[in-house]
């Protein structure tokens, strides 16, 4: 049954035991997890963000997958100053959250001393359109046809950075994501169609910024996309402001994406914005050799450059 | 004469100040001839040039784009135009996925003492751009 794919009630019990005692503890004063969302029968399971302070409240804790939004953004949101031990933060890191939480503890944003980790080995969140076509009747669906395209082509199951482990490390399967199938195909294109089935996807762009805002690459203080001098762009939708916008956020981040994948999860629009992203990481990797993300203090690479880069321009 | 041979595109050229943009001064100090299709933004450092100045010179009327600086190690800033390498790099690549015709938009080096090279690539930019006809790509519909 899909329920059982989705649960896993040991985790959970594990989950809810351990938060408790930390807070109990007062190793932290709250902890971002998941809590299920009321549904009803026949609607999807959902789990969304949480904030426990209270011990007692644990048992609202849930995990399983269908618990999609990123929790490291959140820490932004936090309450900052005083005593770092006082605020201490607790939350549970998989493979790509470890990985967008150490984008902004590189950027300065979050101390790694204000976050305690709880790290689970994750083998892939469940696709929300996907699974919207088997649910609830479901005889046989395998876990695999039901998974997130971006978890399928994922080559960061364990956490690079965490406290403790919940459960035992799962091996990493050779990633998919080196195949950038979607990306070649596009570039297959002829200029003309490629800017026509740009030109379809971006019109549907309502600037809701949720792209933006989700992604643990974009973390400035202050957002070129909300300033008026320079305008790079108004409240115009013309297709123009719409490549513009786009043009920006991606090359913002390129470079420093992390591949987990929340901006095209988020986009109420479904624009297949993980493509930009993508092309960027393909060219990234075939001109100045691959980063190793992982690293925590690696400089990304618009950052720096190489004499001996690859020169196209005498 | 037809239409299309009539019709005189529009390059929007970003020179950096220390070498591209000495250049051209020297392409018209020594009266070499080039197509008057050229308006140049005279900037510090190619390591200045962000390329969202590029798409927003589509935006207002540029049928090509050209970017000019300094030859690697030639830097005034030592290490700018390094930088600028990497990011179009990827900048050229990526304008050409989102369905811009390479043809319209080069990135060259240019040193102080290049005045015929830089006549010869606005020459060749033009004569490119000129094949493919006005840009109507990424321009604002005003």
């Amino acid at each position: 049954m899909i329920a059982a794919l989705l649960e896993d009630k040991h985790l959970e019990e594990l989950l809810r035991a351990r938060v408790r005692q930390l807070l109990e503890s007062g190793q932290i004063s709250l902890f971002l997890g998941y809590e299920r969302q009321e549904s009803l029968p026949g609607i999807l399971p959902s789990s969304v963000p949480c904030i426990i302070r209270d011990p007692s409240d644990v048992a609202r804790l849930v995990f399983d997958r269908v618990c999609h939004r990123s929790l490291v953004k959140y820490l932004l949101d936090l309450p900052t100053g005083g005593d770092s031990k006082e605020r201490r933060a607790g939350l549970v890191v998989r493979g790509c959250d470890s990985l967008a939480l150490q984008r902004l503890i590189q950027d300065h944003r979050v101390s790694r001393e204000e976050v305690y980790l709880l790290g689970i080995p994750c083998t892939g969140m469940v696709d929300k359109r996907k699974l919207s076509k088997v649910y609830p009747q479901s005889p046989s669906v395998s876990l695999e046809s039901i998974l997130d395209d971006t978890c399928l082509g994922c080559d960061t199951h364990n956490p690079v950075i965490y406290d403790e482990l919940l459960c035992e490390k799962v091996s990493e399967a050779p990633s998919s994501v080196v195949d950038f199938v979607q990306v070649r195909r596009l570039e297959a294109l002829s200029p003309d169609e490629r800017y026509k089935v740009w030109e379809a996807e971006f019109s549907r762009c309502i600037r809701c910024f949720a792209c933006r805002n989700v992604c643990p690459a974009c973390d400035c203080r202050q957002c070129t996309l909300e300033s008026n001098d320079p305008g790079w762009i108004t409240k115009h939708t013309s297709i123009s402001e719409q490549f513009m916008f786009h043009f920006i956020r991606a090359f913002h981040v390129a470079g420093r994406c992390v591949g987990c994948g929340e901006c095209e999860r988020v986009c109420p629009m479904g624009i297949n914005i993980g493509e930009l992203n993508r092309k960027f990481m393909k060219d990234i990797r075939e001109l100045f050799g691959r980063d190793n993300p992982k690293m925590p203090r690696d400089v990304e690479p618009l950052g720096k450059f190489n004499p001996d880069d690859p020169e196209e321009f005498l | 004469m037809s239409q299309h041979e009539q019709w005189q595109p529009l390059i929007v050229a970003f020179c950096c100040n220390w070498c591209s943009y000495a250049g051209a001064d020297l392409a018209g100090t020594s009266r070499l001839e080039y197509p008057p299709s050229i308006r140049i933004i005279r900037v510090p450092c190619s390591g200045r040039i962000n390329p969202q100045f590029v798409v927003r010179a589509f935006q207002r009327g540029a049928d090509g784009v050209l970017v000019a600086g300094c030859h690697p190690g030639d830097c005034h800033y030592s290490t700018g135009n390094f930088f600028a390498r990497r990011r179009f790099l990827l900048a050229t690549r990526f304008l050409e996925y989102l369905g811009i015709e390479p043809e319209r938009f080069e990135v060259r080096w240019i040193s102080g003492s290049e005045g015929q090279k830089f006549a010869d690539v606005v020459r060749e930019l033009t004569e490119r751009v000129r094949k493919l006809g006005p840009a109507w790509k990424l321009r604002d519909a005003v």
